[in-house]
């Protein structure tokens, strides 16, 4: 993996970007060469992302300046820097969600005919190529808004390296895929590495880095901090420039769990459409206790939690939930809440805040209960000094609580969601991918919040594709494949290749078609 | 990856808090600039201004009242995500019943008796109106998240449904009122039992000398509750919620099914009331009245700067859509422009509210 | 936020101090004598003599003279052709009056359209008083609602003058129309001699209503009534309503010419519901030719009842005039001369049968008239409504 030793194919000089009252960048060098694999690596608010849309074309007033092939460009808009060669493929995913694969990929490409007719055939034809050299098999008629996360983003990328771009730019693109996808990708990566494609690659999975990076440069609070081959920065090194200090033992916690069941799940099944996505699943968590769900995309760890958050209906369940050692009649959130249950979705935009309302309004939308007078009014000064507490508890960064949700950068937003459930003192806490699209600093405060809370009491089940914090923060770690728990292992016992194997134990040998 | 722009407070920073400002009170500066236009715009004989007249003001406020207490209801469906449709169709299904258990009396075969209902006082029709028109509401909200059917459908339906009821029980004919009556023949426009009792002409009527319309009093009175839950109530917080998105609030515990159909409810029983009061108004109970109010209603619901995909829209910002609407009727109307004009112009300002909407500085980030 | 709580209360307080400016109110002068009306000069005949007081309330001041006269129209619904027709004639009636009094003084006529709706006419009214018009001339939508508002006007010392629809009581200056009872029963009785001509047992009578509220529509049907008892086997078999409206009769008649095979005779209160009912009829494959249509207005437009008796869809239709002329030239008497008027003045009518439609329609120029074959009679008839 040396660095094909050329001139930059392109590089950004001197770059200052200001905002009302911020600058987002001050001062930035960043170049790339072809047939290079580059990390962009940063906190979020160092500027990566500022740095990407001025790339692209979507930022156009700046300080600075950028040279392709050595000539000075200054892209109008993202059409301009994608006929220049530039392919972005953003963390947002940019799909339509009512239209199908095939026309999300050739969208404003369309092949056509006379007076227009769309050519579907052939479109589907493009499209399956695609995606074949992707090596993933989606049906390319399938239309968007039936496919999970994971499986959308991998039609982004589809999409983005159907543009044959000579410089690609990739944010986040592996966050929700499994181990074996992202093999994949990282093989289309070494195959357009030879081709001559530079590819920046921005992610916060130093395992993944580490694997495919040529070079990696870090962005910290707006300026450049190192740029390096990737063999000449080691991990701590990398950690360090990001957060500007030293974080050894980021995610390690002590034991405390007792011998008190907290939450017990019985034979849990989950039918949907006749297909089976949940088999008897059963497993305890006690007071305390942090018990991690691995598994591939699909397996089924979000419909676990969610199935025991009462959001799917009573007639597709079957199986028991007792809390604290009393069954637990649950038919929607609202009595899993009642019970003492909370549920940090896995898509918090969509799922857990409501953006245009304010901080406060959000924190409090479950636990509006106790903050009432009589005829329902609600009393703002406990809800302030509730919100307030929690806002110094959880380290949320904000100008104030009456600030729209909306503003708050990701690592933020999931620390609102938590104080929202953390406002109904729950017994047990569940959370989706709790540290999906946040910045290492902001992870490391997450877990430190659950370790603090679990010594207070509280139970927890977290799934999450992170293996290595899984190992790092659960007393148990629960692998579920195919919607059956397959495997159970205690802290010091298990190992991500433990974990893989017992991830992929299908009942047939045949790949999970994705 | 967010960019934490909107942040510290630096100097350069107040154009857009002032842009966010005028958003917001979108309704109320709309107000302020279209009084302004309509005294510059009035007509001025012998140099008094013929629009800041008393007798002009107080009517302004009396024909503004139905629509501001039909915009109310609106508000709030629309703050949730949903529409009402039906409310014009309510209005005259309920001004039908009201009418004829007011000055009627009929003896109704019930379960092998005979049942004599009307000649009622006015408050006990108002009650039973009010919860008819609740009751119409539930109908609405419930069969739009038992079938999983948009609320455009539903209200649509009994929009036909109640208007067809309303032809039916009158028989297509107009019930007079006359108050405090005894005797048969009133007049020969129609018969009536002879009751009628006096009160219900106080809903559509003025307090004594003054002119100030009891229907604008009524309308403010309901603005100002509604209000008040909508902002210091767990209600009006979980409507927000809901209409902002309604997965994060059902995952929040809230049962947002329940809380549509109550809002439906609400609305349905303030159309009653607006019905009620155009029944007094004008003395009869017709099932062609009130054709077209519900548009009126959401024209000054959207106007006043509510986001027809629910979660944003203020009490405050309706009642002015409600006046807006109105004081343009006004002042078209004294200058004796055509009623056509009107329309058009009316419509074109329900465009401008919409746009200048989509001009607001946006709160998602990315 | 504070600012957001001053600029509500800026607001509150602006509407606040609008409401509180007010007008002055008029002054209210001697009033001198009213000169009562030539009994002769009369277009039409009387049925209520002239109040004692004179056409407003008294203790108001007589209308002042003045060199420009706005008088304001208060439209039931513009759409209606013979309402049409009203509009027209009315402003024609000004055009020349105008020309009469060579501008000295002039007068202006201004009219609002409340397309059906009572809230709107109610509106339109309280409008004109606001503009302060000299006079006002209506014709309410539907009596109930409309009456609170006339007599607020008449009350506020304005001349009203009410046109074909009446409110439910006296509270105005003078009522213009023609005699809806008497066509109704003049539809009744040539329908009870039609049946008879047909030897029709039973004979079955389709009736299609105008809308509830409004005078024409209950005098026509208890005319009607009063009519068909000269022939004690004429029924009213069905009734509908239709509101005036034409596009209402295609809708409401379909279905009942369907279920009602056995239908002779089909009655509307007005041209355009009869003529829906035609066309109903027609649409549904009925012959038409065994359904004998009646209505009322006879227009001579080109899609007017004349033309359609002439052109053999109609059976029968009456000529009922607007009133317009006549409402012009009462309203100049009031203002200028301050002559007391009549308190109802009913305006003739006639008849529109197969046999007599041609001359009807040489004597209004309607679009097939033959010219030169105008008799005297329908000359005069001609002069007096047009």
């Amino acid at each position: 993996m040396k660095p094909v030793e050329q001139s930059p194919v392109l590089q950004m000089q001197g770059i200052t970007k200001r905002f009302p009252g911020v600058t987002a960048l001050q001062d930035v060098t960043f170049s790339v060469r072809a047939g290079e694999v580059h990390c962009l690596m940063g906190e979020n608010g160092a500027g990566k992302s500022t740095l990407m849309k001025i790339m692209n074309g979507i930022y156009t007033e700046y300080d600075g300046q950028m040279l392709l092939d050595g000539h000075p460009v200054r892209f109008a808009n993202p059409k301009d820097a994608q006929r220049h060669g530039i392919g972005m493929i953003h963390q947002e995913l940019n799909l339509v969600p009512e239209l199908r694969v095939y026309e999300n990929i050739l969208l404003g490409r369309e092949s056509m005919g006379i007076g227009g007719i769309l050519q579907r055939r052939k479109m589907i034809r493009i499209a399956s190529e695609e995606l074949a050299r992707l090596g993933v098999s989606i049906d390319p008629r399938r239309p968007i808004f039936a496919l999970r996360i994971a499986e959308r983003q991998l039609v982004e990328v589809a999409k983005a390296l159907s543009l044959h771009a000579r410089i690609l730019v990739m944010d986040e693109p592996t966050s929700a895929l499994a181990n074996h996808e992202v093999e994949r990708l990282f093989s289309v990566i070494r195959a357009l590495k030879a081709s001559g494609v530079a590819i920046i690659y921005i992610s916060h999975r130093m395992d993944e880095i580490y694997s495919i990076a040529d070079y990696i440069t870090v962005l910290r609070d707006g300026r450049t901090v190192a740029s390096l081959p990737a063999g000449e920065m080691s991990r701590t090194q990398l950690i360090k420039h990001m957060v500007g200090r030293d974080i050894s033992e980021m995610f390690q916690r002590d034991i405390v769990a007792q011998e008190a069941p907290m939450l017990e799940v019985r034979d849990l099944s989950l039918t949907g459409r006749g297909v089976r996505k949940l088999d008897h699943i059963s497993f305890t968590v006690n007071k305390g206790e942090v018990v991690g769900l691995a598994g591939l995309m699909g397996a089924g760890r979000t419909e676990t939690l969610e199935t025991i958050f009462g959001g799917y209906p009573p007639k597709q369940r079957s199986g028991e939930i007792w809390i604290a050692g009393k069954q637990a009649r649950i038919q929607s959130p609202k009595d899993a809440i009642r019970y003492g249950l909370g549920l940090v979705t896995e898509d918090r935009k969509n799922r857990s805040l409501v953006l245009g309302l304010p901080i406060r309004s959000n924190a409090t939308l479950a636990a509006l209960r106790d903050m009432l007078l009589p005829f329902g009014v609600v009393v703002r000064r406990r809800e302030r000094t509730a919100v307030q507490v929690k806002i110094t508890e959880l380290d949320i960064r904000t100008p104030g609580i009456e600030v729209p949700v909306a503003t708050l950068s990701g690592g933020n937003q999931q620390k609102v969601v938590l104080a929202k459930f953390l406002l109904t003192r729950p017994k047990v806490l569940l959370l989706d991918e709790p540290t999906r699209g946040i910045d290492v600093g902001a992870k490391a405060q997450v877990y430190q919040i659950v370790g603090q809370l679990a010594k207070q009491g509280t139970a927890f089940v977290i799934a999450s594709s992170e293996m290595p914090e899984l190992l790092a923060v659960c007393d148990r770690i629960l692998v579920l494949c195919e919607g059956r728990v397959t495997a159970q292992f205690k802290r010091g016992e298990a190992t991500q290749e433990a974990i893989l194997e017992a991830a992929t134990r299908f009942t047939e040998v045949s790949e999970m078609s994705v | 990856m967010a960019t934490d722009l909107i942040r510290s407070s630096a100097p350069n920073f107040n154009r857009k808090r002032w842009l966010n400002f005028l958003f917001r009170f979108q309704s109320l500066f709309g107000l302020v600039i279209i009084l302004i236009l309509a005294v510059l715009f009035s007509p001025k004989p012998n140099g008094v201004n013929l629009f800041l007249s008393q007798r002009n003001l107080l009517n302004i406020l009396m024909f503004a009242s139905e629509v501001g207490i039909l915009a109310v209801g609106m508000t709030l469906v629309i703050l949730i995500g949903g529409i009402d449709l039906s409310v014009g169709s309510v209005m005259a299904f309920i001004g039908v019943i009201a009418a004829d258990l007011l000055m009627n009396r009929h003896d109704v075969p019930v379960l092998g008796t005979i049942i004599t209902v009307g000649g009622w006082s006015a408050l006990a029709i108002l009650v039973v109106c009010t919860l008819v028109g609740a009751l119409i509401g539930f109908v609405n909200g419930w069969s739009a998240e038992r079938f999983k059917v948009p609320s455009f459908v539903t209200t649509l339906a009994m929009m036909s449904i109640a208007r067809g009821l309303a032809r039916a029980w009158s028989n297509n004919n107009s019930i007079p009122i006359a108050l405090g009556s005894s005797g048969e023949q009133l007049s020969q426009y129609g018969s009536s039992g002879g009751f009628g009792d006096p009160v219900f002409g106080l809903l559509g009527g003025t307090i004594g000398n003054t002119g100030l319309p009891i229907p604008g009093l009524i309308m403010i009175v309901i603005a100002l509750i509604f209000g008040f839950i909508l902002t210091y109530t767990a209600f009006g917080r979980r409507l927000y919620a809901a209409g902002g998105n309604p997965v994060a609030t059902r995952l929040s515990g809230i049962a947002v099914g329940r809380l549509r159909i109550y809002t439906f409810m609400i609305c349905g029983a303030l159309a009653a009331i607006a019905g009620l009061i155009h029944a007094s108004r004008l003395n009869q109970g017709s099932p062609n009245e009130s054709i077209g109010y519900e548009l009126n209603a959401i024209a000054a619901v959207v106007i006043g700067g509510a986001s027809l995909n629910g979660g944003k829209g203020t009490i405050a910002g309706c009642i002015a859509g409600a006046f807006i609407l109105q004081i343009l009727d006004n002042i078209l109307g004294l200058n004796s422009v055509s009623a056509n004009v009107q329309l058009v112009v009316k419509g074109l300002l329900v465009i401008l509210a919409v746009a200048l909407q989509q001009l607001r500085p946006s709160t998602e980030s990315a | 936020m504070r600012t957001a709580r001053l600029l509500k209360t800026l607001t509150i307080l602006l509407v606040a101090c609008f409401a509180y400016s007010g007008l002055s109110s008029r002054a209210v002068n001697a009033q001198g004598g009213w000169t009562p009306y030539d009994p002769k000069a009369v277009d039409g005949t009387v049925k209520t003599d002239a109040r004692k007081e004179g056409p407003i309330p008294a203790g108001c001041p007589f209308p002042a003279v003045k060199d420009k006269y706005v008088i304001g129209f208060a439209q039931a619904n513009s759409a209606e052709p013979w309402r049409t027709a009203m509009n027209a004639q009315l402003n024609a009636a000004v055009d020349a009056l105008n020309k009469q009094t060579a501008g000295k003084p002039s007068f202006t006529l201004t009219i609002a359209d409340a397309a059906q709706d009572n809230a709107k006419q109610v509106a339109d009214i309280e409008n004109f008083l606001t503009q302060g018009v000299d006079l006002l001339i209506t014709s309410p939508n539907e009596a109930s609602p409309l009456t609170a508002a006339v007599n607020k006007a008449w009350k506020a010392c304005v001349p009203v003058i009410l046109l074909d629809r009446n409110i439910t009581n006296t509270d105005y200056s003078m009522f213009i129309g023609a005699d809806n009872v008497a066509i109704g029963k003049m539809a009744g009785q040539s329908v009870a001699k039609y049946c008879k001509d047909k030897s029709l047992k039973p004979c079955n009578v389709f009736e299609i209503d105008g809308l509830s509220g409004t005078s024409g529509a209950v005098d026509r049907r208890d005319g009607f009534a009063a009519g068909i008892k000269d022939n004690p086997d004429v029924i009213i078999k069905v009734t509908q309503n239709a509101n005036w409206l034409r596009e209402k009769a295609v809708e409401i008649a379909a279905p009942v010419l369907q279920a009602n095979p056995d239908l002779h005779v089909v009655y509307a209160e007005n041209d355009p519901m009869a003529e829906g009912a035609y066309l109903a009829a027609k649409q549904t494959g009925i012959d038409v030719k065994k359904l004998l249509f009646v209505g009322v207005d006879a227009l001579p437009t080109p899609d007017g009842g004349i033309v359609s008796v002439l052109q053999g869809r109609l059976g029968a239709t009456f000529v009922y005039p607007t009133g317009g002329k006549q409402a012009i030239a009462w309203a100049k008497q009031i203002l200028v001369d301050h002559i007391n008027p009549p308190l109802w003045v009913v305006l003739p009518f006639s008849g529109v049968f197969p046999e007599n439609a041609q001359e009807q329609c040489n004597a209004y120029a309607c679009p097939l008239a033959k010219a030169g074959a105008a008799t005297m009679a329908a000359t005069m008839i001609a002069t007096a409504t047009k």
